[in-house]
């Protein structure tokens, strides 16, 4: 056999070591021989024997690296699902007055129109707007609670509010927030042109020099307001350098107009009561 | 045609060699595979007392050694497809042994776990089993082992695992080292310390002999 013919060049290492007397006292062990009924035993054990339980199956060694696998693959598809979902969610809130709560003041009320350059500005009368109106903020002099109404992809959760919304209980402030546009069907929100942003504000201007030139103001707007005037040549709005393509965020707080006034470049807020 | 005499002549002589020569352990296998039963016994005839006692020195008991022999050949018998040439028969046949003398090593742990749980049980759980007495011969019990023989078994036994196997193959089967290292899966460099590590273990128990 091969192992007896191996072996031989091996065994004179450390000759008279105690390496060696110890590797000769186990080689001179006597050997025991298998038992004569030896065959007789195996012969009966492989003919009762199932030969399935000694195949191992061929699906083990894929099972062993699938399933693991699998379930990274499983926990991956779940974060991103959930994580996607979080981001998603951008719904459109309206808060609205308790009926029975009269306003001491007119309430401010921005809306939003959908699309760009439209020219209603001072004495003009309120268009119709095709879509409903994204937010309405009442001054509210109580302190009763307020209703709130989430809209979220069609359904409607009305809560009440704990606490009164900071725009609307500072009445020294007459920053408004613009409602974010509709939710469009992909779930993001859109961006707001110049155009539309102009509107909001309730200025009527036209780009020339690289400036909005201001002809015409809305009265009681938000550019009113702050101070903005015919002849002005608007600059920035919220620190946002103005050209003729800038676009906003969809979430628009007006409370700084930059222009250019006679040559020099004035910084307009909100002015306090 | 003196050619075509030669040619007959060193036909029957290869012929007459192969006859006398003993067929390779991997042509006994080839021929296993294909329903020749007598190769198979060729087989264990070969290999059935060197891993008796392979086994016998790993676990010190020649009941268990024959029985963990014989589940050696089935499981050689049924896993043949599986069996590649590359390595030699006797590497294959080792290796499983190996595998199922750990094996038993593990049940009998277990096996003593659960005995020593049997201390709490009471009285009236305990089951005897009914144990007929065993009239074969028990060539263990023929072997003349002097006190010298029985202390170099115990010694070898007491061995941790990673040692005992090395040094079996090597010093009490006379495998070469790099069969060992085969055997093991380990490498030569590996093999040759843990031999070489597990003589010194032994030559602390063994010093009266020296």
């Amino acid at each position: 056999m091969t192992h007896e013919t191996n072996n031989i060049g091996d065994r004179a290492e450390h000759p008279g070591s105690d390496e060696q007397k110890i590797s000769a006292m186990l080689t001179g062990l006597k050997r025991v021989e298998a038992p004569k009924n030896f065959d007789l035993h195996l012969k009966a054990r492989i003919a009762n024997a199932r030969p399935s339980a000694y195949r191992r199956s061929s699906l083990l060694p894929i099972l062993k690296y699938a399933v693991p696998l699998g379930l990274f693959l499983v926990v991956g598809a779940m974060v991103l699902a959930v994580s996607s979902y979080n981001s998603w969610e951008a719904p459109t809130v309206i808060v609205q007055a308790p009926e029975a709560v009269p306003a001491p003041q007119p309430s401010v009320a921005v809306k939003m129109p959908d699309v760009p350059a439209p020219s209603s500005v001072a004495g003009a009368e309120p268009r119709e707007e095709p879509r409903e109106p994204a937010v309405e903020i009442p001054r509210l002099a109580s302190a009763e609670p307020k209703r709130v109404t989430t809209r979220r992809e069609g359904r409607s959760v009305d809560f009440t509010s704990a606490t009164e919304d900071p725009i609307s209980s500072n009445s020294a402030l007459k920053a408004v927030k613009v409602a974010p546009t509709p939710i469009t069907p992909r779930g993001m929100l859109k961006p707001m042109t110049i155009d539309a942003a102009l509107d909001v504000i309730g200025v009527e201007a036209d780009f020339a020099g690289g400036l909005w030139n201001v002809k015409a103001v809305k009265s009681n707007g938000i550019a009113d307001q702050i101070g903005v005037k015919p002849g002005d040549k608007l600059k920035a709005i919220e620190g946002r350098q103005l050209d003729e393509k800038t676009e906003f965020e969809s979430a628009l707080n007006v409370s700084t107009i930059q222009v250019v006034r006679d040559g020099k470049t004035l910084d307009l807020s909100v002015r306090k009561q | 045609m003196a050619l075509d005499k030669l040619g007959a002549q060193t036909r029957e002589a290869h012929n007459a060699a192969v006859a006398e020569t003993p067929q390779s352990d991997h042509a006994l296998i080839e021929a296993t595979k294909n329903g020749d039963e007598a190769a198979f016994a060729q087989i264990v005839g070969r290999y059935k007392s060197p891993i008796t006692n392979y086994l016998y020195r790993f676990l010190n008991d020649y009941e268990e050694a024959v029985d963990l022999s014989q589940e050696t050949f089935v499981r050689v018998y049924f896993a043949l497809d599986r069996y590649h040439t590359e390595y030699a028969f006797s590497t294959y046949i080792y290796r499983i042994a190996t595998n199922l003398a750990i094996s038993e090593l593990r049940k009998r742990k277990r096996r003593t776990i659960l005995s020593l749980t049997g201390l709490f049980q009471s009285e009236d759980d305990e089951q005897t089993e009914f144990q007929p007495p065993d009239n074969r011969n028990r060539p263990d019990e023929d072997l003349v082992e002097d006190e010298r023989s029985r202390v170099i078994a115990k010694a070898i036994v007491a061995l941790p695992v990673k040692y005992r196997v090395p040094i079996i193959l090597r010093d009490v089967e006379g495998k070469s080292y790099d069969e060992v290292a085969k055997i093991l899966d380990l490498g030569l460099g590996t093999t040759k310390s843990r031999i070489s590590r597990a003589r010194g273990l032994l030559k602390e128990k063994l010093k009266h002999y020296l």
